[in-house]
């Protein structure tokens, strides 16, 4: 079994593909690594997306309550009431030149949702982008499902581009007041890469407790075709009105999370890091602006502090 | 060379994204559940139509709760005699049922075992003229492949991927019975290469006689049984207590196992005798014109070759069956039969099948015996063959409210030889060179709460086909089932299996050394089960496995692997008339050491336990369509998706590329 793409030890393998215009720095050589390791595993979709779900170490299957839930979780979608933007901003373990960064924006259309969502990775000759449509619905309150087309498109210089498309699907049940579960699957036709990479695939399930008002615990399994199963356990615990504090870890590779979020309605501030045992921390920040609320699925959703 | 893999296959992702979005069983859950309990042990795709058919043809055609005979009820899998004694005081003190909701009632039913019961039971308004009526079914079945094995396209085999079965059932008044069958497998040139047939009929009140393809399930399978029948499952119970039924017509398509003639039973007052012959003939590996080395089980007549091996042999039986009882609760019954071949059995390989049969005649003779008072049942058989090898199974069941319970002993000594037989065992119902001792127990600690376990140890006391030595093992699983409300359930399965092997690992091939380790192989599994609403059900499930190996003396850790399978199961039935499932799993494993198994649903009479390793992703999508009460049409398309490989399977059955796309369709016609 392989390890695991962007968090994984196999990034430190200097890898037999193509190098970067400015092999010289530190940063570009590892920013080269990265990339390469990305491209020849496919692509970078698997990035972590959303400084919420990354404070939670990526549980964010069950919960999928914003409108970044369109990289996680299609279904959960609909349990916004209102239009909602975010914006979100990584520098992957404090790389030079490197950025990744994704826009995600839904609002209701009459009893349905449609949720869009950019993704933009880049550096001087390398350039990934994915635009996601997502379309989500409901049913009796008792089931929240979506459906997604992700249609990305990869260019490096010198070497050329590529694009691809590929199906999301997305389910979010509460099963009684205090629990829901979700599910999601990414790229479920198989669509390929390049001219024979395969895009990744991915199925996660996983369930959120709301074990008080305040104190929401998920756990999630997360497994991407090629690697080894992520096993992922997040707490989001909301200390004061306006300010919720989390914290995750996952295996595969091992790693802890944790993170804030601060609501200044309208405005939501999300800020996470994780640590990665040879690649160090990355910080994150998400910025959404809410304009209306969460209609939760169960109970589960409705202690989200920083989103109420 | 790589095959080219598809794009997007937007079609596909279309039709799963409909089905995921929308999904759902041809059956009721709770009859689903238990069917996928009692078959998931089988560890292989196989069509065991025979096992299931004793479940389905309950679900076509429950029986009168007011007004069936003990007898009947009895064959109703998995009912606790705790149970049927309670049905039958209720029907002795109050009459009749006035429905089946009356059920409920009875402090013996909870309310799992109520959703069982009401798909096979029912109370009819009145009772149905039996005389005149007539049932007749009819089942067309063709399935393919979409990437064909090398073996179909180079001309190895007589035909294509494509597998043809046809199968009609006809019944007048109880009285008069009949059925046909023709197969054809995959890569064989004839649509009746398998061909089957039975009549059977009710001469007078204790008579029947049966002409054509038949098998005679006795006592516990020891002297005479099926090619199928429950090993150990989730339901640790429901395997022991096996209910023989007599002599049934063989619509079966395992192709060596009917017997072929004639067969007669009379009923006189409490005795009732059994009389049968048989000539059939069985494929089997020549060694001479006058020699076998083998008799053959496959059942593939693809190619020249295997087209040599069949029907080489004949065998001819003669039977018998003599049963007495109830003498209050205790039945008893014997049972022999002489067999002779055409040719024979001559083994060259003494080392490994010392005591496997030889010669060109064989016969078994056993007794058995059964008695049930108050919950408690004891039953058994014990059997002797021609070598002088004798086979004992004896155990007991102790049912009450909340617990049940099951013992059961077995010694199936090595030179015990019998073709005929299948009984519980580690060994896929062979009844030779086994002693094993199994303890199941099922407990309803509350209305929301069961446990169910077994714990099996056994050995082979001689050698085995594969394994140079007499070697130990045991068995041990436990679940445990909590619903949470009316509609969420959740399981918890740990299984712990280890077993004694000489392995030489490919480490030490230099020295040539074997060793005896121990193989372990631990499995968890976490499954929830959700009804959203009435028309949509869905499943997740979580399985991890964990093979180690223990040596003796030495470090073995490296030799351990593990395995992991994650799926999503949604199923749909917007009508009485429309029904689909749909499913995508992921899974992952070292190697084929370390599969997982799924247990899935598929066309009504195919059981597919399907194996998965590597890694990969497999999702299929089941339809069912009801016109009319009397026509029945369902599909299936499934794909495996292995990553990163360029063949799947090995020899004639690899398939070039990393995808095996599947599909198949079948159409049921009933009247009734």
């Amino acid at each position: 079994m392989k390890a695991s793409c962007l968090w994984s030890p196999r990034l430190l393998q200097v890898p037999d593909t193509p190098h970067t215009k400015h092999p010289s720095t530190t940063s570009t050589f590892w920013l080269a690594v990265i990339l390469v390791a990305n491209f020849t595993s496919g692509n970078a979709s698997d990035l972590p997306t959303g400084a919420r779900a990354i404070a939670m170490a990526g549980t964010y299957v069950a919960l999928a309550n914003t409108a970044e839930a369109v990289f996680h979780n299609p279904g959960g979608l609909n349990q916004l009431s209102g239009t909602e933007v975010a914006i979100f901003y990584q520098k992957p373990f404090g790389l030079e030149d490197v950025n990744w960064g994704t826009l995600a924006a839904s609002v209701p259309i009459r009893d349905y949702r449609a949720s869009l969502g950019l993704t933009t990775l880049s550096n001087g000759s390398y350039s990934e982008q994915a635009l996601t449509l997502a379309w989500s619905q409901q049913y009796k309150r008792r089931l929240y499902y979506g459906i997604g087309v992700r249609y990305k498109r990869l260019k490096i210089d010198g070497y050329g581009s590529s694009s691809s498309v590929g199906l999301e699907l997305g389910l979010l049940m509460p099963l009684s007041t205090k629990f829901s579960w979700g599910a999601s699957a990414q790229n479920v036709g198989r669509s390929q890469f390049g001219s024979d990479e395969q895009m990744p695939q991915i199925l996660r399930s996983g369930v959120a407790l709301a074990a008080t008002p305040e104190l929401v615990l998920a756990l999630e399994i997360f497994k991407d075709v090629r690697f080894d199963e992520e096993v992922r356990f997040g707490v989001e615990y909301r200390a004061l009105q306006q300010l919720a504090v989390r914290a995750g870890m996952a295996n595969h590779p091992d790693r802890l999370t944790a993170g804030f979020g601060l609501d200044l309605k309208p405005f939501i501030l999300d800020y996470a890091f994780f640590t990665h045992n040879d690649l160090g921390a990355t910080h994150q920040l998400s910025l959404t602006f809410r304009f209306g609320g969460v209609r939760p699925a169960g109970q589960a959703t409705k202690s989200d502090g920083a989103e109420q | 060379m790589k095959r080219p893999i598809s794009r997007p296959s937007l079609a596909h992702c279309a039709l799963l994204g409909v089905c995921l979005a929308t999904c759902g069983p041809a059956v009721l859950p709770a009859q689903q559940n238990f069917e996928e309990k009692l078959l998931e042990a089988e560890e292989d795709d196989s069509e065991q139509s025979q096992l299931l058919e004793q479940i389905s043809a309950l679900r076509d055609q429950p029986l009168d709760l007011n007004r069936a005979s003990k007898q009947k009820l009895e064959m109703i899998p998995n009912l606790a005699s705790n149970v049927l004694d309670a049905i039958l005081q209720f029907r002795k003190e109050k009459g009749k049922f006035r429905s089946v909701r009356q059920l409920e009632e009875l402090p013996e039913i909870n309310s799992s075992l109520f959703e069982y019961l009401r798909t096979v039971l029912v109370v009819a308004p009145k009772r149905l003229d039996a005389k005149r009526r007539v049932r007749a079914s009819w089942r067309s079945r063709a399935s393919g492949r979409r990437d064909e094995p090398t073996g179909y396209q180079d001309g190895s085999y007589a035909s294509g991927s494509e597998k043809i079965y046809n199968r009609g059932k006809f019944n007048l008044a109880d009285r008069v019975s009949a059925g046909i069958l023709l197969e054809k497998d995959a890569g064989e040139k004839r649509l009746d290469d398998l061909a089957l047939f039975f009549v059977r009929a009710k001469l007078t009140q204790g008579a029947e006689l049966l002409i054509g393809d038949f098998q005679m399930q006795v006592g516990q399978g020891l002297v005479l049984w099926g090619p199928y029948g429950f090993s150990k499952g989730s339901n640790p119970v429901h395997p022991v207590r096996k209910r023989a039924r007599g002599m049934r017509g063989y619509l079966s398509v395992d192709e060596n196992a009917a017997l072929h003639g004639i067969a007669a039973r009379i009923a006189v007052g409490r005795l009732g005798l059994h009389l049968f012959t048989s000539k059939s003939s069985i494929d089997a590996t020549p060694l001479s014109e006058e020699d076998i080395r083998s008799l053959g089980t496959s059942g593939f007549h693809r190619n020249a070759n295997e087209l040599a091996m069949k029907d080489v042999v004949e065998e001819t039986i003669v039977g018998g069956r003599i049963e007495a009882g109830p003498f209050r609760r205790l039945r008893l019954g014997a049972t022999a039969y002489g067999s002779t071949y055409s040719k024979r059995l001559a083994d060259p390989d003494f080392e490994r099948n010392h005591f496997k049969l030889r010669g060109d005649r064989n016969h078994v003779a056993g007794f058995d015996w059964r008695y049930e008072h108050a919950g408690m049942g004891f039953f058994g058989e014990a059997a002797r063959s021609r070598s002088g090898g004798i086979a004992l199974i004896s155990g007991a069941t102790l049912e009450l409210q909340r617990i049940r319970l099951a013992i059961l002993v077995r010694d199936y000594q090595r030179d015990f030889q019998n073709l005929h037989g299948f009984a519980f065992g580690e060994q896929g119902g062979a009844t030779q060179n086994e002693r094993g001792a199994y303890l199941g127990l099922q407990f309803h600690a509350s209305k929301t709460t069961t446990v169910n376990a077994y714990y099996d140890v056994y050995a082979f006391p001689w050698r085995t086909y594969l394994q140079p030595l007499p070697l130990h093992g045991n068995d041990f699983m436990a679940l445990l089932e909590q619903k949470f409300n009316r509609d969420l359930m959740l399981g918890l399965r740990v299984r712990q299996k280890s077993r004694e092997e000489v392995q030489d690992f490919p480490a030490d091939q230099a020295v040539g050394v074997e060793e005896l380790v121990v193989r372990t192989q631990r499995q968890i599994r976490l499954q929830f089960d959700y009804r959203l609403s009435k028309e949509i059900r869905v499943r997740g499930r979580v399985e991890a496995t964990r093979i180690t190996y223990t040596g003796f003396g030495r470090d073995l850790d490296d030799q351990s692997e593990t395995g992991f399978l994650l799926y999503q199961d949604l199923r749909f039935n917007p009508s009485p008339k429309i029904a689909l499932a749909a499913r995508l799993t992921f899974f992952d494993t070292k190697s084929f050491d370390s599969r997982v198994y799924q247990y899935e649903n598929d066309l009504p009479g195919l059981v597919t336990n399907r194996a998965l390793f590597d890694q990969g992703t497999r999702w299929y999508v089941l339809l069912k369509y009801h016109p009319v009460k009397s026509v029945a049409l369902y599909a299936k398309y499934s794909e495996l998706f292995k990553e990163g490989e360029t063949t799947i399977g090995s020899g004639r059955d690899a398939i070039i590329g990393n995808l095996d796309r599947r599909f198949s369709a079948q159409l049921d016609l009933q009247l009734r």
